[in-house]
């Protein structure tokens, strides 16, 4: 499950960022790429809303600045459903 | 007023959190608009323009406001305004607008929208604050720094100026070198009321901009280089240049200002930490001025493009703070304290590490530089406390009074 969802999240950033898959290591953080800044951030926070059918408040918007933290952000969204 | 006014019904109903924002950036929609106005219920705009409205006018202006209302008002964030000090209730003695006075007196001048002439008693009050905010940067051991008013066009497109504030900047050019271009400019050149008439091929291609901030020259000479002590606090003043079209109003809103600012350049908790001690440095400064204002969390004035995210971003990571002073000759009698009417004055800023990595600025493990400044605005400071203590002296808090005389 681990795999899948990280893999899901790095094929969105590809989308986001208009970049070849290749480019989104599963460690991607804000800032790795030029396309991740503030514009990019909000960017990707929109399409994970979207993607995963969520809503995200904006104290966890300032959290979500790595792949393995959107992870484990979407795992304890998943276990609380 | 003007004359002429056009009524138009927001595509969607504009939230009163967003409503000051909706008007400052009508103000950019068209050459025609003179003053926007946004109901309080957010669902009517009244342009007061400097023509009538005839078809063709209406059918250029309508579609660009809607196009603002959209872009501002669809999918908006609501910030939560995070307060952290509130003195706006401390007493003052004074609820006139000081504008009038400061004018009929000779101790401000209008040379242009936006640009004043400083006479002696806000040039005086103007070096008390300098004075007070240098205190604030020797306490930090701040080195000082003097940089130029003039800023290259290369280095703002670095740092993503252009996209971000398009509306606001002020460009400089020069005559062609072209002996032609030259003599025909000194023979012909005539200043009209629309400004000098002469045709935009003389000038060369712009490569210089006014600078629209002090910091971005401190990140500048930094660019490329390591900071072999990791760490940097520098303090500098200058000119400032931000166009605001309609918005410039008396000292509230200049196109030419003065910002003293104290720069922060290192890791991430050196700047955060630094950001705050000037905060709590600050509080005890203001209590002693005897101002009345408030801390709460803020945004930069982005453009629409990106205004919805970049207000969202800086809102999640607490990016920055105004001082809001209040200007209690804009409060109605018996209007409750959270509504007092306030000017920023000043901010506590906080870029994480955007200037570090847009200009290669590391630290000595090879990181990008994070970067804050503490910024004060020195006319709109003195025109907050005119507003709240008066022209005459004898009502000024005693620390100020001694430095004024």
């Amino acid at each position: 499950m681990e795999t899948n969802i990280t893999e899901r999240i790095q094929s969105l950033l590809a989308q986001v960022f208009h970049v070849p898959i290749e480019e989104i290591k599963p460690d991607l953080g804000f800032g790795d790429l030029p396309q991740w800044d503030s514009m990019g951030h909000m960017d990707v926070m929109l399409s994970l809303e979207e993607h995963f059918s969520l809503q995200i408040d904006t104290e966890t918007i300032s959290e979500l600045t790595s792949i393995p933290a959107i992870r484990e952000h979407l795992e304890k969204k998943a276990a609380n459903v | 007023m003007s004359k002429y006014s056009l009524e138009i019904s927001p595509v969607i109903t504009i939230p009163a959190y967003l409503v000051g924002e909706v008007k400052s950036k009508l103000a950019y929609v068209d050459e025609h608009i003179m003053k926007a106005e946004v109901t309080s219920a957010g669902d009517k705009i009244i342009l007061h323009l400097d023509i009538e409205a005839n078809e063709g006018l209406y059918n250029r202006i309508v579609p660009k406001i809607q196009r603002v209302v959209q872009a501002l008002v669809k999918g908006a964030f609501k910030s939560k305004i995070q307060i952290l000090e509130d003195f706006i209730d401390r007493p003052v003695p004074c609820s006139i607008d000081p504008m009038p006075e400061l004018l009929r007196r000779g101790e401000l001048s209008q040379e242009a929208s936006g640009i004043f002439v400083l006479g002696p008693l806000l040039t005086r009050l103007v070096a008390y604050l300098e004075r007070r905010f240098i205190e604030l940067a020797d306490s930090f051991g701040a080195q000082p720094y003097r940089f130029p008013t003039l800023i290259p066009a290369r280095f703002l497109e670095r740092v993503k100026y252009f996209s971000a504030f398009p509306h606001s900047l002020t460009f400089v050019t020069h005559l062609r070198t072209d002996l032609d271009a030259i003599d025909h400019f000194a023979n012909q050149a005539v200043c009209d009321e629309k400004g000098l008439n002469v045709p935009p091929e003389s000038f060369a291609q712009v490569e210089t901009l006014l600078s629209p901030a002090v910091c971005y020259h401190l990140y500048f000479a930094l660019a490329g280089k390591t900071l072999l002590d990791g760490q940097l606090i520098a303090t500098a003043v200058g000119n400032c240049f931000r166009y605001e079209a309609s918005n410039l109003i008396s000292l509230e809103r200049l196109w030419n200002f003065t910002m003293r600012e104290v720069i922060f350049v290192g890791t991430k908790d050196f700047v955060l930490d630094h950001r705050e001690l000037g905060r709590q440095r600050m509080n005890k400064v203001f209590e002693e001025m005897g101002l009345a204002y408030r801390v709460e969390s803020a945004n930069d004035p982005f453009f629409i493009g990106e205004f919805r995210r970049q207000v969202a971003f800086q809102s999640a990571f607490q990016l920055k703070y105004e001082i809001r002073a209040r200007l209690p000759f804009k409060d109605p009698p018996s209007v409750p304290e959270t509504d007092y009417a306030t000017l920023a004055v000043g901010s506590y800023n906080y870029h994480q590490d955007f200037f570090g990595r847009n200009l290669d600025i590391s630290l000595p493990d090879g990181s990008p530089a994070h970067t804050g400044c503490i910024a004060f605005g020195l006319e709109r400071m003195a025109f907050a406390l005119l507003s709240q203590y008066g022209l005459e002296l004898k009502s000024w808090p005693a620390s100020i009074r001694k430095m004024l005389m």
